[in-house]
């Protein structure tokens, strides 16, 4: 912890960061910030601290997020970043063709009521129905496993038999299989 | 400072008296314990290069299966992984004065690290005569067969193996407390100490000085 | 043996038949290590070709290996191999691995081994305290379930005794039988030999010790350095939700541990919380297992984790469910893990839902049913057949009118856990058609009920061959996964592979992993399968070796091996000679992984030289190593090698073999380990044996 009397600034913002990435949220540089994006670049690259460069100043459609990369990654960043600014649609959509092209897996809804999404089951039920007659989402399928459980995949980055399969595997074979 | 007058001139092997407390303890959380033994496996590969439970200082295996009160209550009504699931970590409580292993201990052989404040077993005068074992409440004295000496915790010099390898931070090195009232005792005690260091007790606590 | 550390260089062999009680050197097993290699090398060279399980001159070898009992992390497997009973038609070699905390003590007690021969014609119980060993009247404990005989052992020979023990199951030679320790650690299949010896238990306390080799600092760096590359349990090395400090998360990772997650019947309460890999005071805490094995409802039950000796993942949950004391009859507290919770897989449903309280008192009666009684349901096989032959009528088909109807099926209709009483106790007690046939196990049910090939081809009995369920195959690794599980005769118990593929990174990654390892190729994306090439084949190989290796060192299977690890510094990159160097530094005989490999080879070679020769034929390719049609056949609208299944080709499958076999030197055509193999791995005894009975390729 730096020491308020004699840290530098930057330091001291630094620290402020820290510790909300060390509690799984992101801070919007506007609410630490009062200029520009381009006077904090500025104003960052004339500070004499070293040690703040786990600081990372992340754009994001528009809106500059900050985040410490020594208490969050930049995936979970880029999540956090899409839950709280962004509308529902599109902190799914994002998290869906993510996860449709990375694993590859089908995403479960269940996962949206989890940090940092926590969204409730009523507003996620109204997006994901939203989503389904927007061409804007066309990419984006529902499917439903044996038990009833749902799940969004991206058609663009998965067969939808694949993701038929693997939305049973998840959530009934892994326990038929453990 | 040798407390019991000329008497201690004769007397090459009565020792100092602890006064002090010691600096810091180890405390032990039932409901973190999740009964891996690590720690007993710990305190003697780290510091024997054996991995020895019955001369561990740190003890979980003889309150593993029913707990600390043994098989009293039968199955599943007691306490341990054959009761209701606690399992009880028995530390040492580095007792304040008057110690009871050092005392009974008719050698001195138990001493105060300067360092940590814990209390050891001066390997060079333990003697193996084991009544340190009885004397302790907690029966947190173990001993070594092959050494055929006494051993205890000590701290391991400031920073105890058991705590750094406990995987859910059950055991823990903190400041020392008085923790002798609060821990209920395990074993009758042998109430032994030689005449030359009880007669010792009265140079403080007897009005006729 | 003086000279390494780990082993404690005795043996301990007990012969019931003359009751003689004696010691060897370790020493002539060191190049078998412990565990399996020695509990095969033991049957090879001591127990007869084809004798039965039953039959006195089979054999009993328990124990683990030269790190059993150290602080090697996830040290704490035991093992008992003998000729197994399950295995149809004909008994075959096969070991019955076990957790908990007897592999430990009995290496404190002065012995890496135990050898049980002979038959006893009284029951008895080998009570082992350091190096006074007795045979030990067990009358008062016969008839009496697994809890009752450790507890009267216990007033024996003292509170911190472990003992393993069977129950009525295992006395009265029901084939699906377990030796259990310490409340929830259990050996499948083992219990009925046990039983034919009339051996109710081994039980053992020790103050020993054993050596650590290498000096405190090296030895503790190396636990440091395992330590940090350790995931959760299954080595899963991602969190099972988004958390900050990971990259990735999968949903049905064992890495549970999240914020509002909670130990809810610890006193006081406790927070699972974020799990960072550098917090390697908070592994326990990683696999929140019971939500994971009986869903959210079981968090308010969850006193807190458990598991082996050694351990610091503790998969197996114990919790607290009152309202089985008053209902059933039976303890409150339980602890199981993954299929030991299976009891409820016996109901078509529950009045209040698949995972709602009933759910979990099913699960904690048959714990206690299935734990007591010793029975052991074989990857929940004894579920699947029993709700397969409930359904299908073959019970109601096979079971004379009086008995049928001396059942309440209405408790069964009705998702009542009282059910489980009665039909545990018909099993381990051998009561009637339904207790004697579901306790012959699946291979011999099956012939006694003349199932039809539909059984053997259904998804839903998960039927493999010989007596056994597929445990890890196509569905999650291909080809590999087929070919691991054609080698045993049980069920695989072989964790490597699937540990890998689950392991919750990107199928990117994890081909990035395996180019250094078996090549990129060797997995594929789960339910995307591609055809055969030969870095699957590697992949099988090294799965089953590392098996080998893991139970005989002994170490845990569901751990290692840890090729794959949390941390984005390293790409996610175990190490995959982890098992080497603590090895290594525990003994002071210093392998590196491919030295080590060499010895697990051997082991693995000689528990196919076992199988070729109790069973008459070096055809193993044909005659043992047999895919289940549904592999092919299933599902019937999917074609192989497309997105969306897990079917395999049968030709496909053959170049598989193939390659596998080539990959372990053994002959093409039969699948035999040939000549060659067998001197190179240092078994010219075995191959002159295999070669004397015509039993080696030519």
């Amino acid at each position: 912890m730096p020491d308020f009397d004699t840290a530098e600034p930057l330091e001291i913002l630094a620290e402020k960061v820290r510790d909300s990435s060390r509690n799984g949220k992101i801070l919007r540089l506007d609410e630490v910030w009062p200029g520009t994006e381009a006077e904090f670049i500025e104003w960052r690259q004339a500070q004499a601290s070293t040690g703040t460069g786990d600081i990372v100043l992340m754009r994001e459609r528009g809106r500059a997020i900050l985040y410490s990369e020594r208490h969050m990654t930049r995936a979970y960043a880029e999540a956090a970043a899409c839950a709280v600014y962004e509308d529902i649609r599109y902190a799914i959509a994002q998290t869906v063709r993510g996860e449709s092209r990375t694993y590859p897996r089908p995403t479960p809804l269940a996962l949206f009521g989890e940090a940092p999404f926590l969204f409730s089951k009523q507003i996620l039920d109204e997006a994901v129905e939203a989503m389904l007659t927007d061409p804007d989402y066309g990419d984006i399928r529902r499917i439903q496993a044996s038990d009833g459980s749902g799940f969004l995949f991206s058609s663009v980055h998965m067969d939808p038999a694949h993701a038929e399969s693997l939305a049973e595997w998840m959530a009934v074979g892994h326990m038929r299989n453990p | 400072m040798p407390l019991y007058g000329a008497w201690s001139a004769l007397l090459p092997d009565s020792g100092e008296v602890i006064l002090e407390n010691a600096k810091g303890m180890i405390v032990a959380d039932s409901t973190r314990c999740v009964g891996c033994k690590l720690c007993e496996l710990a305190c003697t590969e780290f510091n024997e290069g054996r991995s020895q439970p019955s001369l561990a200082r740190v003890k979980i295996s003889r309150n593993y299966n029913f707990g600390p009160r043994g098989q009293q209550a039968g199955f599943n009504r007691g306490m341990g992984e054959f009761g209701n699931l606690r399992l009880v970590q028995d530390v040492c409580l580095q007792c304040p004065h008057p110690v009871p292993c050092a005392t009974a201990c008719p050698y001195g052989a138990i001493v105060m690290d300067p360092k940590t404040g814990a209390r050891v077993v001066d390997q060079k005068k333990c003697r193996g005569c084991r009544v340190c074992q009885r004397a302790c409440p907690w029966e947190m004295t173990t001993f070594n067969e092959t050494t055929a000496k006494a051993s205890k915790c000590f701290l391991c010099n400031g920073e105890p193996e058991c705590v750094a390898v406990c995987p859910t931070g059950a055991l823990r090195f903190v400041s020392w407390n008085n923790l002798t009232k609060a821990v209920p005792v395990r074993q009758a005690i042998l109430p032994v100490t030689k005449d030359y260091v009880s007669a010792g007790c009265s140079n403080c606590h007897s009005k006729r000085r | 043996m003086q000279s390494y550390g780990g082993w404690t260089g005795k043996t301990l062999r007990v012969n019931l038949s003359t009751g003689k009680i004696s010691q060897e050197d370790t020493a002539r097993y060191k190049e078998y290590l412990g565990g399996t290699g020695v509990g095969y090398r033991v049957l090879w060279d001591e127990v007869p070709a084809k004798t039965r399980s039953f039959d006195e001159a089979n054999k009993i070898v328990m124990g683990g290996g030269p790190l059993t009992g150290t602080s090697a992390p996830c040290g704490g497997r035991t093992s008992i191999t003998t000729i197994f009973p399950c295995v149809y038609p004909t008994e075959l070699v096969g070991t019955g691995h076990m957790g908990g905390h007897w592999g430990a003590e009995l290496k404190y007690a002065g012995w890496d081994n135990v050898i049980v021969e002979g038959k006893s014609d009284k029951p008895v119980y080998i009570a082992i305290s350091d190096d006074r060993v007795e045979i030990r009247d067990a009358s008062h404990l016969w008839r009496n379930g697994i809890y009752r005989a450790t507890a009267s052992i216990c007033q024996e020979m003292g509170p911190e005794t472990q003992v393993a023990a069977i129950g009525q199951a295992g006395e009265n030679l029901v084939r699906m039988s377990v030796v259990m320790n310490a409340f929830s650690h259990s050996a499948g299949g083992v219990g009925s030999v046990f039983g034919s010896k009339k051996l109710k238990a081994v039980a053992v306390r020790g103050s020993g010790s054993i050596k650590i080799a290498a000096n405190a600092q090296e030895w503790k760096k190396l636990r440091r350095y395992v330590l940090s590359l350790m995931g959760g349990n299954n080595q899963h090395v991602v969190p099972s939700t988004p958390q900050p400090w990971s990259e990735f998360s999968a949903p049905r990772s064992r890495w549970t541990a999240r914020k509002g997650l909670f130990w809810g019947a610890a006193n006081p309460v406790i927070e699972t919380g974020e799990c960072r890999p550098e917090e390697l005071n908070r592994i326990g805490f990683r696999t929140m297992k019971a939500t994971y094995d009986l869903g959210p409802e079981a968090e308010k039950h969850t006193v807190r984790m458990g598991g082996c000796a050694s351990c610091p993942i503790r998969c197996h949950s114990q919790i607290d469910v009152p309202s089985v004391e008053a209902k059933y009859g039976v303890s409150r507290y339980a602890a199981s893990t993954c299929v030991g919770w299976n009891g409820r897989m016996y109901f078509k449903s529950f009045p209040d839902g698949p995972a709602g309280t009933t759910s979990i008192e099913a699960a904690v009666v048959g714990k206690h049913m299935a734990d007591d009684y010793g029975v052991w349901t074989c990857y929940s096989q004894l579920q699947r057949d029993f709700r397969w032959a409930y359904e299908n009528g073959f019970i109601k088909a096979n079971l004379p009118a009086e008995e049928y109807k001396s059942i309440d099926w209405s408790k069964c209709e009705a998702g009542d856990p009282g059910f489980l009483k009665e039909l545990y106790r018909r099993i381990a007690l051998r009561e009637g058609e339904f207790g004697i046939a579901f306790g012959e196990g699946p291979g011999y049910l099956a012939a006694r009920w003349q199932f039809p090939q539909s059984y053997f081809n259904s998804e839903a009995t998960h039927y493999w061959k010989m007596g056994h369920p597929g445990h890890h195959a196509n569905e999650d690794a291909g080809q590999a996964g087929v070919l691991i599980n054609l080698i045993y005769n049980r069920d695989a118990q072989c964790h490597s592979h699937s540990n890998f593929v689950r392991n919750g990174l990107p199928t990117s990654i994890q081909k990035q992993l395996a180019e250094k390892l078996w090549g990129s190729g060797a997995v594929d994306d789960v339910q995307n399968f591609t055809r055969m090439n030969p870095d699957k084949a590697k992949f099988a190989v090294w799965a089953l070796l590392r098996k080998e290796l893991h139970d005989s060192l002994t170490l845990c299977n569901w751990m290692y091996p840890m090729v794959a690890s949390p941390l984005k510094s390293r790409n996610y990159e175990g190490d995959n000679g982890i098992e080497a160097q603590l090895y290594s530094l525990v003994t002071g005989d210093r392998k590196d992984a491919a030295e080590l490999d060499l010895v697990a080879e051997r082991i693995f070679n000689l528990h196919r030289a076992l199988t070729i020769r109790d069973m008459g034929t070096a055809e193993m390719r044909t005659v043992h190593d047999v895919i289940p049609d549904r592999i092919f056949d299933l599902p019937e609208n999917k074609q192989p090698f497309t997105p969306g299944t897990n079917k395999m080709d049968r030709e496909d499958m053959e170049t598989a073999k193939d390659l596998f076999y080539q990959a372990l030197g053994w002959d093409r055509k039969t699948g035999a380990p040939t000549r060659a193999t067998l001197e190179r791995l240092g078994l010219k005894d075995v191959a002159e044996k295999l070669a004397g009975m015509g039993l080696l390729p030519v």
